[in-house]
């Protein structure tokens, strides 16, 4: 009797203080749990901060391998290579690459020169002795880097029809003055018009690949003749940015900076 | 004699039971006070759609791997991250000195296995870890992980276009003479839109526009890190985060746009 009594007093005791390291256990769950005050006020404070926020945009300007060029406009955000991962923007550049209509590739044999200084190659690749040595995409990759969201992107650009091929040295010949060489567009222009691209809406991180005119290296097969690289048909020269910020100010920025530093981009 | 003990023990066993009843009840009353705090707790949040707009705008930090010219990177060096900002997507990083890209580390030209021929005409570039954050607050306390590995001899590695290639971390991992792990802090926290190069070691590679699709490599320099993970923290919330660098694809190869005119 005397034994049974003291063995349910241990019972209960071993069972009160479990209950008692239950609770006390709970406590402190709960405690760290719990968010505190400072934290709330700390991301209201800062959402407050992000509804005043600015966009921003930086630029990407330069002639794209048409193979990363071709898996960007095929995958999209989910191009292998995360630099250039953003949708390409459909234009009669990027229609024309994925048609392949007009050929992307011209025929050197016949076609139409509207810079004398091609005649030579053109001489050349109809004694069979040019070969084709890279294909690449001039393109304006426009990226938004601020913290706030850019409503209604626009991209004012001057469309350019060709009168025929002309040389396109190097990228930053697009810009600049006509008589010495340095705006080949605007020299062989047989037209040219004002468009707008619209980009719509651009939040933190978001970016449009925009391509802007093709570029034909040839080379010659005996080295007779100097490697040229050429650009015929229509060309797109970037002008300005506008956008609205989240408070509808409308803002602007020109593209025609990034214009003077490109950025090869190969495999 | 014998009922001593007997009333000893029922002393303690009496004792036993109030302590037990006392810390029982205590314990219920705690248990029950904490459980109806974390279903209210539980609850659904006053205000989800700031709790869904702290989340969605959580620092989000995103690798990629840059080749790039010694030209482009002394370029970009000379210039200066805040001369470039604004310019160029990327090129407005600052890039992370280090042993990779600051000594004369790298094998001399005579260790190399050249071809003159144009085609097979080879540079040296410089292969960059780019860290950037895409979310909309910045990272803090930003570190990466890597493997450190040292060499004594270049190390070949064949790409072959379109069919299955070597592993290039394999190839560099077989090779090296020294395996030790380390960690890069940044000297900055990366802030929304912006980023880092570090540069992870030196390559000799094909000219820009070889006609050869079969492109093979050279790691020539002494020393080269294989990222394994970066982590960082997030202002409004200190636990750090941590997310894995993937291995290297078909890298970017970057080149200055413009040609030299000779």
């Amino acid at each position: 009797m005397e034994r049974s009594r003291a063995s349910a007093g241990s019972i209960i005791l071993t069972l009160g203080l479990g209950l008692l390291a239950l609770g006390i256990g709970l406590t402190i769950y709960n405690f760290r749990k719990t968010p505190n005050a400072q934290s709330y006020q700390k991301q209201e404070k800062f959402l407050k901060q992000l509804d005043a926020a600015e966009p921003r945009f930086e630029f990407g300007y330069g002639p794209v391998n048409l193979d990363l060029f071709r898996n960007s406009q095929a995958k999209g955000r989910a191009a292998e290579n995360e630099l250039l991962a953003y949708p390409v923007f459909e234009n009669e550049v990027a229609e024309q690459i994925r048609k392949n209509l007009p050929p992307i590739t011209p025929d050197l044999k016949s076609l139409k020169l509207a810079d004398p200084i091609l005649r030579e190659i053109a001489a050349s690749a109809r004694q069979n002795k040019m070969r084709l040595r890279q294909v690449t995409v001039i393109c304006l990759i426009v990226k938004q880097v601020g913290q706030g969201k850019a409503a209604s992107v626009e991209l004012d650009v001057d469309r350019i029809a060709l009168a025929g091929a002309v040389e396109m040295y190097d990228a930053t010949f697009i810009t600049g003055d006509q008589d010495l060489g340095e705006d080949q567009l605007r020299r062989y222009r047989s037209k040219e018009a004002r468009q707008t691209f619209s980009l719509g809406v651009m939040d933190t991180g978001d970016a449009m690949i925009v391509p802007l005119f093709i570029a034909n290296l040839f080379e010659s097969l005996d080295e007779s003749v100097e490697s040229r690289q050429i650009t015929n048909g229509i060309a797109f020269i970037p002008l300005t940015i506008r956008y609205r910020t989240i408070n509808q100010v409308e803002r602007q920025i020109s593209a025609d900076p990034a214009l003077s530093s490109p950025i090869y981009f190969e495999k | 004699m014998t009922k001593k003990p007997i009333k000893s023990s029922n002393g303690w066993a009496s004792l036993g039971v109030k302590v037990g009843v006392v810390a029982g009840l205590l314990g219920i009353i705690t248990s029950s006070l904490n459980i109806f705090a974390a279903l209210r707790r539980n609850a659904p949040p006053k205000n989800p759609e700031l709790e869904k707009q702290v989340n969605e705008s959580a620092p989000r930090i995103d690798v990629s791997y840059i080749s790039m010219s010694s030209e482009l990177y002394d370029l970009l060096k000379q210039r200066g991250a805040e001369a470039a900002k604004g310019q160029s997507i990327f090129l407005a990083y600052p890039a992370v000195s280090n042993e990779v890209a600051d000594g004369n580390l790298s094998f001399s030209d005579q260790m190399l296995n050249t071809d003159e021929s144009d085609d097979e005409a080879t540079e040296p570039r410089i292969m960059c870890l780019v860290i950037q954050n895409k979310g909309k607050r910045e990272a803090l306390d930003v570190r990466l992980n890597v493997t450190r590995l040292a060499f004594n001899t270049v190390v070949d590695v064949r790409e072959v276009a379109g069919s299955a290639s070597e592993d290039y971390e394999s190839k560099i991992r077989e090779k090296a003479i020294g395996v030790d792990q380390t960690s890069f802090t940044l000297p900055v926290s990366i802030e929304t839109g912006s980023g880092v190069l570090i540069p992870l070691y030196i390559t000799r590679n094909p000219l820009l526009i070889s006609a050869n699709p079969n492109r093979g490599w050279s790691l020539i320099s002494k020393i080269a890190y294989l990222p394994k993970n970066i982590t960082f923290n997030d202002p409004l919330d200190q636990h750090p985060k941590s997310v894995e660098v993937r291995k290297m694809r078909t890298p970017i190869r970057l080149d200055n746009g413009v040609e030299v005119r000779g």
